[in-house]
């Protein structure tokens, strides 16, 4: 277990359940996180990327039916790091971000704090 | 395949069918002679073979004949005279070939011409016998009749092959079964019509050899098509193969192939013969249950997560351990409920007043909660977030607003705004308490209040007024319209 302290990280919550999304949130706060978000559709993460001002992204691999690879694709060109979040388990991933790091759902507090820890930008 | 199978070469003796020491064979014959003096002639002759029981039937007019042969008999054998006052041998024979073609027919006669006796034999008789050789009779009748009863041997078994090839291409036709026969040595192939219509193909002569099928297998099965031959044909395994199938029209389509080796007398395999089966529509239900697997799976991790995050959030919320275990199985039946609702509307959303129904029913029964607005369909997740969300207020509105006493009520109306320039329409909902006790607003925000103004909200990208008003709890709810919340 790492538990550095992540209270200077502002962390994007990409994620369409409200219910997981809030609790998202509560582990986040109670580290410190400055959270935005939650973002519930593909169209919704897009605006939220281009405005900018986070570190690294929490990111379910599906919103309401659509796939997510275009909000990856647009995380990984802007260069900042990113997590998937999924109940899908690998195979649900979008084929060009498979070395991503990924949290299964139902999740772990420590795996989201530790998932941050590790990948947030030096 | 399409081997006839012969019996054993050589003539075959009647005397061979016969145990030893038995009886005659009964034989029953068909004479068409018009002296009583020729007919017994004919008898004691016949009377001379004696390993047949002779039953001789005489006619002696054309009438009678003709009504003998319509009858059948059964007869053995036809024995006839050449000249008749009114009618003539080759009527005679022509009548008995048509009617009774397997039964040996042979002219009996005082007279008969070359030319005649080479027209008789063209025309189907047996043999002749002329009376004044008379003594011929026995060796021409024992004859006939061995060649007779083999002939029409083979004519049964034939007929039975025949009908039994009948039946198996009826079967396969019947099951869409294809069959294929392939010849190792020369390569070639031969299939049937369903076969070659398995791939695609309207005539089976578009698959002469085995690479000709190669080519029509998908090139990526092609390794593991070939694969699966060379074993079959090495160990004598059953083939048994799927493969895909590239068909003129370019859509794909799969191929279930079953087979066996064939092997010669000395044990060596010679080819490969089997059937073959579209399983296309099989694939695909496979396809689709895979699919409807993987939703499933998808469905119940989100569900266990949606539940973790009820936990843990009730948890937070809770003032002691034990208001968690009530708060949390309530809402817990909540979501359950939504999912009942879900699946009756095969997860094709639900309405918005059977979203309002499935929590406040019991409080409108008792006429304490109002509800009315036009209909309005609501995707999923919304159907979930939005029952969720009533189920919190109607708690709230039980415990401590006014459905906690006698005189208190709830009015839950919407209305839809339709959509003007600019403005893709909304749906307007309100939640208004009355009669209840004095509202005193909670000090910090509960879990009920956090899901509604800030889960709806997320989920419904929508605006919230959540209001403890002194009078009674407020809600208000303006959704724009989309795919996901539309009017009916």
């Amino acid at each position: 277990m790492t538990n550095a302290p992540l209270t200077d990280l502002t962390v994007l919550i990409v994620e369409d359940e409200p219910l997981i999304a809030m609790s998202l949130e509560d582990v986040l706060v109670d580290q410190g996180v400055t959270c935005l978000g939650p973002a519930g559709s593909v169209a919704a993460a897009f605006v939220m990327i281009d405005a900018g001002g986070f570190d690294i992204a929490l990111l379910d691999v599906n919103l309401r039916g659509e796939r997510v690879d275009a909000v990856a694709d647009r995380l990984a060109a802007a260069g900042i790091p990113f997590v998937f979040t999924t109940g899908h388990g690998a195979e649900g991933l979008p084929d060009t971000h498979r070395d991503r790091p990924v949290i299964a759902k139902p999740f772990r507090d420590q795996d989201i704090i530790d998932a941050l820890a590790r990948h947030r930008p030096r | 395949m399409g081997q006839i199978l012969m019996p054993p070469a050589g003539p075959k003796r009647v005397d061979d069918a016969r145990p030893e020491l038995s009886l005659p064979i009964p034989c029953r014959v068909l004479l068409l002679e018009d002296n009583g003096m020729d007919a017994d002639l004919v008898r004691e002759h016949l009377l001379l073979i004696d390993d047949h029981d002779f039953d001789v039937h005489r006619v002696d007019t054309r009438q009678a004949f003709v009504d003998a042969i319509t009858d059948g008999g059964p007869y053995d054998l036809i024995l006839s005279d050449f000249d008749l006052p009114d009618f003539d041998g080759m009527s005679a024979l022509a009548v008995a070939r048509e009617r009774l073609p397997r039964v040996p027919f042979i002219f009996v006669s005082g007279m008969l011409g070359e030319e005649n006796a080479i027209e008789a034999l063209k025309k189907g008789a047996t043999d002749y016998v002329v009376k004044l050789r008379m003594e011929r009779l026995q060796v021409v009748v024992r004859r006939a009749l061995v060649e007779a009863r083999d002939r029409n041997e083979l004519t049964d078994k034939r007929q039975a092959l025949a009908e039994s090839e009948a039946r198996l291409r009826f079967a396969l036709e019947a099951g869409r079964l294809g069959s294929w026969e392939l010849t190792l040595a020369t390569n070639r192939l031969r299939v049937s019509a369903i076969c070659a219509a398995n791939l695609g193909l309207s005539d089976p002569s578009e698959l002469p050899t085995y690479d000709a099928l190669l080519m029509r297998v998908h090139p990526d099965d092609r390794e593991h098509q070939q694969a699966a031959v060379r074993l079959a044909v090495a160990n004598g395994s059953p083939l048994d193969i799927e493969y895909r199938t590239i068909w003129p029209d370019g859509s794909l389509h799969w191929v279930q192939v079953r087979g066996r080796a064939v092997y010669d007398k000395n044990g060596i395999a010679t080819g490969l013969a089997g059937v073959s089966l579209n399983v296309t529509e099989r694939k695909k239900a496979e396809d689709r249950q895979l699919l409807l697997l993987e939703e499933l799976n998808h469905r119940v991790k989100n569900t266990l997560a949606m539940v973790q995050s009820i936990a843990k959030q009730t948890l937070r919320a809770a003032p002691t351990p034990e208001a968690f275990p009530d708060a949390f199985q309530s809402r817990l039946r909540a979501l359950a409920q939504a999912h009942d609702l879900l699946t009756r509307r095969q997860w094709q959303g639900a309405s918005l007043s059977e979203i309002a129904a499935l929590t406040l029913e019991p409080h409108v029964d008792a006429g304490r909660v109002r509800v009315g607005g036009p209909p309005v369909t609501l995707a999923t997740g919304v159907a979930v977030s939005l029952h969720l969300a009533f189920h919190e207020l109607a708690t709230n509105a039980a415990k401590y607003g006014a459905l906690s006493v006698e005189h208190g009520r709830v009015d839950l109306e919407w209305e839809v705004a339709s959509a003007a320039t600019g403005d893709r329409g909304a749906l307007a909902l309100r939640w208004r308490e009355s009669g209840g006790p004095p509202v005193v607003p909670p000090i910090r925000r509960g879990f009920g209040s956090r899901l509604i103004e800030r889960g709806l909200v997320h989920e419904l990208e929508g605006e919230v007024a959540l209001a403890f008003e002194p009078a009674g709890v407020q809600c208000r709810l303006v959704i724009p319209l989309s795919s996901r919340v539309s009017p009916q």
